[in-house]
């Protein structure tokens, strides 16, 4: 029999959702500084061609950085986002894979124009007149900045995928109700970052301080378009379904706090750009540059971790979970039981000492570890280990009213028995002995709050005025 | 050619999996002969025009060949999605270990071309051109490692995970990888006569003679390997394909012994076609075997978007042929200076 389910691994102590989080802060930052740097280039090539002195020069040592930078590390993790997201959410990218996969395709386009023109301004720009340099890096720009373009707009229909939902046009997904603010962030992201690298680069040139001092002075013109980033953000925190916009409104505290740093850092970064460099006319040392840089990828780390956050209890909202089982078939496993078609084995099998426990495993391995660990980072047994038999079973039973933004519980009375007795069982330090729970009692009392619950996600209250 | 219109509609797919792949093969291929000539060069001492040109060329020769991989990915992802993703799965982290292995490997290639490594002695210089080679050589057992696993049995992916193994072992990943290696060769023969050709003496494009030839036979050599190892059973759709990829191996050897015997323009011209031609073929015989052996998924014929592809398919092209006339007008006949 061909199996339908795929094989779940196990990343220690590490939240699945870590694994990809480190992988897409720095891929999304890395990529977001090539778009920039696309800009810088560009920009600073006209000023070339106007005859401003050195421009030309800090071009040449800049291209150095971004094909280093972002030619290898940027592309590689590009990749590696590929694969990652395969090993923590196959059936996620699968979906996005099925229904844009020509809009990839039109990206892929994208990127490699991207890459070819680059590689001929690092080959041959030394030698080409500034008229033709600028049309490179223009081109060079323009298709980063497409690549940008359809990406954007297949991230974005993850969290609003609009009138998608009914219609499945994949147009009505790509253009979704937050693209245009999220594009319009991201761009404003790119010249920042492109912007900030420029100036810790224009450092590290050797030239005198005033020389430095009026490139610099260039460079941050690219910083303008960081003042729209607050609006762009209200934009977007606007259009983003209500229950998404209750959690980063504090209904949940870890969410609003990363806001709170993504905001607050991008505003320490525009009160400097905009006292600092265009007010007070201040020299912009390396390390002050570096300094910045880093407060910038601590912005983007925090945005990225609010716009995974925001999804939730989705992965593609209305259309999967978070753990990948869709809506309409929370009904059918509930029935038939959620891991009876699941062939992989337990690797630790022999570890449990009851069928039930081994059950509850395989449940926790399906439903739970795309977003908890048993011991680790956001564990189970840290969150329901000090609860009291009959609160597990109703906290697990009525998983979506217990959190909002979990998703509901996809299986029979019998498997959230197994989940509650495993969590005691670890919680209780593993022992050799533990008896089996299988009172009828028990398992109906189960069923009427699995019933009570239903199937559907449970939007959180939001207060209106 | 039934290969790309009997599969329910949807060898679109197909075909532009086949020539994407054939294309990143070519594009490895020579990123990995060329790193092997580096490599030899530098343990052997000394420098010729063929290991100069390989060092310079191959960081954009992987980014290329990095580049054109992403389609096939893609692809991959389209048409065999679930066995691609149980496959990759399976695999876990040491398949993940292909990311960090080509990212040193391409800053390797860059270190390769820097005056400092230049000047350094034998056994550093082959440390970091070995150091790429072995990178790049991982990748590709592993990619085929994949490949293989992806096209096995269920029960076979249930007991790996379950034993929690992290390598699959089949005699076949082994024979599948001297088959591309000896492609690989030839590749990097054709490129690089092409990159030396104005600079190459007789003597080195005989060197690259003798290696596509050599290429060639190990790639056949690895096929009689499968053959006799009994996983080389094409399809009817593949059997075009295998007997064009006979003509185009014959076509390249003649190409190659023609460099061999100094008759450089010829030799280059056959070789080049035979070349191209064979990587193709390969790649259609490779899909028509696996889309005879596996399920594949004709569900996604008309999804919406393949116009704009189309279009930017287009655009894409006149881009890139305008900026390469472009700095081409501008740099007249003279050689590419090295950066």
């Amino acid at each position: 029999m061909e199996p339908t389910a795929y094989p779940v691994n196990d990343f220690g102590p590490a939240m699945r959702g870590m694994v990809i989080g480190a992988v897409g802060i720095l891929h999304v930052f890395l990529a977001q500084f090539a778009i920039g740097g696309g800009f810088v280039m560009t920009y600073f090539q006209w000023l070339a061609g106007r005859g401003v002195p050195d421009a030309r020069r800090f071009l040449d040592s800049f291209f150095t950085y971004l094909v280093l930078i972002s030619f290898v590390t940027g592309a590689m993790t590009g990749v590696a986002m590929w694969l990652t997201t395969i090993q923590v959410g196959p059936r996620t990218i699968g979906l996005m894979v099925d229904e844009f996969h020509w809009i990839w395709a039109t990206e892929w386009c994208c990127f490699t124009v991207e890459i070819v023109a680059g590689y001929m301004f690092l080959r041959f720009g030394a030698r080409l007149p500034d008229r033709v340099r600028l049309r490179l890096l223009a081109i060079y720009s323009l298709a980063s900045f497409g690549s940008l373009f359809w990406v954007n707009g297949i991230l974005s229909w993850q969290l609003t995928p609009g009138a998608w939902v009914g219609s499945g046009d994949v147009w009505a997904g790509f253009f979704n109700p937050s693209f245009w603010p999220s594009l319009l962030y991201r761009t404003a992201v790119a010249s920042t970052l492109g912007a900030l690298a420029a100036i810790a680069i224009i450092n590290a040139m050797d030239l005198d301080r005033a020389r430095k001092h009026a490139l610099i002075a260039r460079a941050a013109r690219l910083l303008v378009p960081m003042a729209a980033m607050p609006l762009l953000g209200l934009w977007f925190v606007a259009v983003i379904p209500a229950d998404s916009r209750a959690w980063l409104t504090g209904g949940s505290v870890a969410m609003s706090m990363f806001l709170a740093l993504a905001a607050g850092a991008s505003l320490l970064l525009g009160a400097y750009a905009v006292v600092g460099i265009w007010w007070r006319r201040m020299f912009v040392s390396g390390a002050t540059a570096a300094l910045l840089l880093a407060l910038a990828f601590g912005a983007t780390a925090a945005g990225e971790f609010v716009r995974e956050g925001a999804r939730k209890p989705y992965t593609i909202r209305q259309v999967l979970f978070s753990n990948a089982i869709a809506p309409g078939e929370v009904a059918r496993l509930r029935r038939d039981g959620s891991v009876t078609g699941d062939p992989y084995p337990l690797r630790d099998a022999g570890r449990y000492p009851t069928e039930q426990l081994a059950l509850g495993a395989r449940v926790v391995r399906l439903q739970c570890l795309a977003c908890h660990t048993m011991k680790g980072a956001n564990a189970l047994v840290h969150l329901g280990g000090g609860w009291s038999i009959e609160q597990l079973r109703l906290n697990i039973a009525k998983l979506q009213q217990t959190k909002a933004f979990m998703p509901p519980f996809a299986g029979p009375a019998s498997e959230v028995e197994a989940v509650a007795q495993l969590i005691r069982w670890e919680a209780s330090g593993a022992p050799r002995q533990w008896p089996v729970s299988d009172d009828p009692a028990v398992l109906a009392q189960i069923a009427g709050w699995l019933d009570a619950a239903g199937t559907s996600a449970t939007p959180p209250q939001v207060r209106k005025p | 050619m039934s290969l790309f219109t009997g599969l329910d509609g949807a060898g679109g797919y197909l075909l532009l999996l086949v020539v994407t792949f054939a294309m990143h093969a070519l594009l490895i291929g020579f990123v990995l002969g060329a790193a092997a000539w580096a490599t030899m060069r530098a343990v052997r001492g000394g420098d010729d025009v063929v290991a100069a040109a390989a060092r310079d060329w191959l960081p954009f020769a992987l980014g290329a060949a990095i580049t054109a991989g992403v389609a096939p990915l893609l692809l991959v992802q389209v048409l065999y999605q679930h066995r691609m993703y149980t496959a990759t799965l399976l695999l876990s982290h040491r398949f993940m270990a292909i990311v960090p292995a080509l990212i040193a490997g391409f800053y390797l290639l860059y270190l390769g071309k820097t005056a400092r490594v230049a000047a350094w002695g034998r056994a550093r210089r082959a440390a970091v051109s070995g150091a790429a080679l072995a990178a790049f050589v991982f990748v590709a057992w592993t990619w085929i490692e994949e490949h293989t696993l992806a096209a096995a049995a269920p029960e076979v992916w249930v007991a790996h995970y379950r034993d929690g193994r992290l390598v699959h072992g089949d005699p076949v990943i082994a024979q599948r990888l001297v088959v591309w290696l000896g492609l690989a060769a030839a590749a990097f023969a054709v490129g690089a006569a092409w990159l030396t050709r104005r600079r190459a003496e007789a003597t080195d494009l005989r060197r690259l003679g003798v290696v596509g030839l050599g290429g060639l036979l190990v790639a056949a050599g690895g096929v009689i390997a499968i053959d006799r190892g009994g996983s080389a059973s094409v399809p009817a759709p593949g059997m075009t394909w295998l007997a064009l990829a006979a003509v185009a191996h014959a076509v390249a050897a003649l190409g190659f012994a023609a460099l061999v015997t100094d008759r450089a323009r010829l030799g280059r011209g056959l070789a080049t076609g035979g070349v191209i031609v064979l990587f193709v073929a390969v790649s259609a015989v490779r899909e028509a075997s696996r889309a005879a052996r596996i399920e594949w998924r004709s569900t996604l014929v008309g999804a919406q978007g393949v116009f704009l592809f189309l279009g930017f398919l287009a655009i894409s092209l006149a881009a890139i042929v305008w900026c390469a006339r472009m700095v081409r007008a501008h740099l007249g006949s003279e050689p590419p200076a090295r950066t």
